[in-house]
């Protein structure tokens, strides 16, 4: 195994031969979902360890009929969130959604076949209950035809209870479609 | 290999100060990276926020490029001499509200001077609310020791947080 040292940041081999590296990182998989056949309307990660600092979401998705969206501990009330967004798509649009009833984080309208939306959400002090918690998503889909879209999103869930589950769904309730993939990461502070 | 991020420090604002600073860095790693949640005493919706690398407070060091979306129009603009890269919550936006921003900073012991990219958002319930990726560039050669996230004239307020990690 490696040794980190924690003064210096490098690394180190032991000299016991035939052992493979192993870095202690601070960024670790909590859990991965793959959308099966058929496709599913939302995806689920429930029971999230309290122990990290935050938490992200690396993501591609299919949704060919709207935006993918995520609600926190399974919260859908119109006033719970709001969501603001920067996009390209040849030209470039700001906008603000006062009551979306859940958080837009994924651009892929359009998506079709064999192409897919991608997205990295991060989610910062998830178990903070003195503030709000406030998402940060990048996002891009380009289907090599009509529809191309690169932005960031931003979304705020007006509560202050810790993060425990998350709801990955469509926004207007639209099937997401197989082989879209939603892996959930840790990250400690 | 799988990204592989080492938390070096992390900060939490227990009382409102200027700046949250991060010393001493560790010159083993490959790049940096830092993840914010700031809000500000400022008296406005948002508030710009400085990043001063090894204490150079001397502005025609560093320079940017911004697009950016207010929640109703999306702009751009530069700098050729400004180390305030990103805007974080003001003290009027929403309650309890903080911004979230992420600065990505490869190759931070090379001797090429040294840039960085930059994605925040600032939230608010409301139509006016900032967002935008930054690219950012500070002329120096010299490898980066010492990253200060200053508010510029005001405080950073309580329950604000960065954490720095080293990538490799």
């Amino acid at each position: 195994m490696a040794i980190r040292s924690l003064k210096s940041g490098s690394f180190s081999r032991s000299t016991q031969v035939g052992n493979s590296i192993i870095l202690p990182g601070d960024y670790e998989s909590i859990a991965t979902v793959t959308v099966g056949s058929g496709g599913t309307t939302s995806v689920n990660f429930s029971s999230i360890p309290q122990t990290f600092k935050h938490l992200q979401i690396r993501a591609i998705h299919q949704e060919p009929s709207d935006t993918v969206a995520l609600r926190f501990n399974n919260t859908g009330a119109s006033n719970i969130y709001t969501v603001h967004y920067l996009y390209g798509d040849g030209g470039v649009v700001a906008g603000y959604l006062s009551s979306p009833l859940m958080i837009y984080f994924g651009t892929n309208y359009g998506s079709s076949g064999s192409t897919f939306g991608t997205s990295v959400v991060d989610i910062l002090d998830y178990t903070d209950t003195n503030k709000y918690t406030t998402t940060r998503s990048l996002t891009g889909a380009d289907n090599n035809s009509a529809y191309y879209r690169v932005g960031i999103y931003s979304g705020e869930y007006y509560s202050t209870s810790a993060i425990t589950s998350i709801q990955i769904l469509g926004r207007s309730g639209g099937t997401i479609a197989q082989y879209s993939s939603f892996a959930l990461y840790g990250i400690r502070g | 290999m799988a990204l592989q991020l080492f938390k070096i420090a992390d900060a939490t604002v227990a009382t409102p100060q200027t700046s949250i600073d991060f010393n001493s860095i560790p010159q083993g790693y490959t790049d940096l990276l830092i993840k914010i949640s700031l809000r500000s005493s400022d008296g406005n919706i948002y508030d710009g926020a400085n990043i001063y690398l090894n204490n150079d407070t001397t502005s025609t060091n560093y320079s940017f490029r911004r697009l950016y979306g207010n929640g109703a129009t999306a702009a751009s603009d530069s700098s050729t001499s400004s180390y305030r890269w990103f805007w974080v919550n003001g003290n009027t936006a929403t309650t309890n509200s903080m911004g979230n921003a992420e600065i990505y900073i490869p190759k931070y012991t090379g001797s090429n001077y040294k840039s960085a990219s930059f994605d925040f958002v600032t939230e608010n319930n409301a139509t006016t609310s900032y967002g935008g990726i930054v690219t950012c560039l500070w002329n120096s050669t010299a490898a980066i020791t010492s990253i200060s996230i200053a508010s510029g004239g005001n405080y950073f307020m309580t329950n604000s947080t960065a954490t720095l990690y080293g990538v490799l």
